[in-house]
Order: C-alpha cells, then structure tokens, then sequence
C-alpha cells in the first residue's frame, strides 16, 4: 500500500460521512462572491466522501470564504481530491494547502484523528506537488501541521 | 355623479399628495435599491448603483472565464506550449480580479459618502464587503502565485 493510499485511507477512517449543511459552511464572508450560492447548492446534503475533484476544483475559491467550521467539514473532502486526483487538479492543491496553512489557530476543531490524517494528507500532498504549482503551498502548510503526526509513518 | 375631468383632476391631486407624502420616486427607488442590496444579495447585488454593478457583473462573467473554466497551474513536466498558454491565462485572471477589486473599492468608497434613510443600508453593505476582503485578497494571492510559478517553469523549460 502507497503512502498515498494510507493518507487517503486515514482520512475516511477518521472523518464521518454526515451530510453537509450548507448553511452552517456558507458564512457573511461568502456575499462578495460571484458563485457562492451555485457552490452552496453543491455540496448541500451531500455527505463529504460523495464530493470529488470535479465538484470541488470550479469553487476552489470556497476554502477563503467558507465558515471555520465550513473548512472543518470539507478540509477531508479538498484533502482527498488533491491527493487523489493528482496530477490532473489545477490550482485546487495551492489553494487547499493556502487555507490549511492560515488556519492554524484553528486546529483545536479536529480530534487528534482527524488532525493526524489531515498532517498525513498534507506529507502525500507536498510529496506530489514537491516541484511544482502548489508545491511552496503544501510545504507552508505542512510546516505548520507535520507535529499533528500521531506517528512518522505517513 | 362627477364628471371624468373632474375625477381625472381627483386622481392627479391624490397622486400628487402621495408624491409629496413620501418623496420623490427616485428616491424611493434608491431607498429599495439600498434596502435590496442590504439584505441577502450575491457578489454584485451588494452594489446599488447601477454602472457599478454593471461594470462588476461584466467583469464577473470574465473572472468565470479567466480563473474558472481554464487552466492555470503550471507543473515540472508540461509542455511548454502548455506553459505559455497557462502563464497567459493567470495574467488574464490576475488582471480581471483586480479590475473587480477595484470596483467593490469605488462602491465601498461611495457608499461610505451616503447620508440620510439608506446610510444604514450603506453601512451593512459595507460591512459585507469588507467581510470578505481578506478572502478576497488571499485568492488574488494564489492567483499572483500561479502566475510566478508559470514564469519559473517557463524559465527552467528553456
């Protein structure tokens, strides 16, 4: 088993596949914004292991505008769809690793678990990008997230 | 029974009052326009004014193009005709998001000017906008990102 896979397989074990409020993820933040209604239809009910690269990467701008706990539902869903579909994502992964990496202070959100797998996601992810577009960006985020590793198997 | 003159004369007495109670229509007009505005509108409904919110819709259909539907993330092993176009596109995008930026600037500035029943309006507007600036400002960020990152890889492919 890769790597890849295990950062994958830490991910689905470690968030719950509930449906997705929109409501609760789309905040006062998102007005400014052409298509956060379109976005906002999306991903509404939908549970977050149904939502791929195709329905994530046109509204890859969300990751700035969505509620923290916005970011906390669909940060496994971005997560898997960098890592999974990489190469053929576009800036998708830079602006993944670009929120993860602001979001810091809000760590505290996640279990232990679920901090570990996203750390796991992010080393498969900077592994990937390492020499290209969003390879300074998961190399930031990375930076802040690499002490989330339960273990350095990952 | 009155006579039709009569009571066109009525009509138009009763309308002037109406007028003069309440002010006058394009006043009422901006006051529902600012009232619409503040309430729950997407991306360039926040803007009351109608060349601005043109300008704003317009340029929005560009940002769709630019930054939504092409590519713009160079890698190590791309063609270089594929960075040459990539490159292209982010300038495009950079450039269409920053007229946009520009013209939520000019709103926010007007708004901030207004006086009178829609000044309330035109601070929660504000305060909208302004909620999402810093996103804004991160996606610019991205976008100048990509566009350097092209340039570099368009470098080591020569």
């Amino acid at each position: 088993m890769t790597n890849d896979q295990n950062a994958l397989d830490a991910l689905r074990a470690a968030f719950p596949a509930v449906a997705i409020d929109a409501d609760a993820v789309i905040g006062d933040a998102a007005a400014s914004w052409v298509d956060h209604e379109a976005f906002s239809d999306v991903i509404d009910g939908r549970r977050w292991t149904e939502l791929g690269v195709a329905d994530l990467e046109p509204y890859r701008e969300a990751v700035y505008f969505v509620t923290a706990a916005g970011l906390g539902q669909l940060a496994p869903a971005l997560l898997m769809a960098c890592v999974e579909s990489y190469p053929a994502c576009d800036l998708l992964p830079r602006f993944v690793a670009g929120a993860l990496a602001l979001d810091a202070e809000g760590r505290a959100r996640w279990t232990p678990s679920q901090r570990d797998a996203i750390a796991r996601a992010l080393v498969a992810l900077e592994r990937l990008s390492r020499e290209d577009d969003a390879g300074p960006s998961a190399a930031r985020a990375l930076e802040l997230w690499r002490s989330e590793l339960v273990t350095t198997a990952a | 029974m009155p006579s039709p003159i009569l009571l066109r004369g009525r009509g138009l007495l009763i309308a002037l009052i109406v007028v003069a109670s309440s002010g006058s229509p394009a006043f009422a007009d901006k006051f529902r326009d600012f009232k619409a505005a503040a309430a729950k509108p997407p991306s360039c409904g926040l803007i009351p004014y109608d060349s601005l919110q043109q300008r704003c819709v317009s340029i929005g259909e560009r940002v769709e193009k630019w930054c939504k539907t092409k590519r713009s993330a160079c890698k190590g092993d791309d063609k270089k005709s594929d960075l040459k176009e990539r490159l292209a596109n982010g300038k495009q995008c950079v450039a269409e998001r920053e007229d946009v930026t520009q013209v939520f600037a000019e709103a926010k500035s007007k708004l901030a000017r207004e006086n009178g029943d829609v000044k309330k309006f035109a601070a929660t507007i504000i305060d909208k906008i302004e909620a999402g600036e810093s996103g804004h400002a991160q996606v610019l960020n991205d976008y100048r990102g990509a566009v350097a990152n092209c340039e570099k890889q368009l470098k080591l492919a020569k």
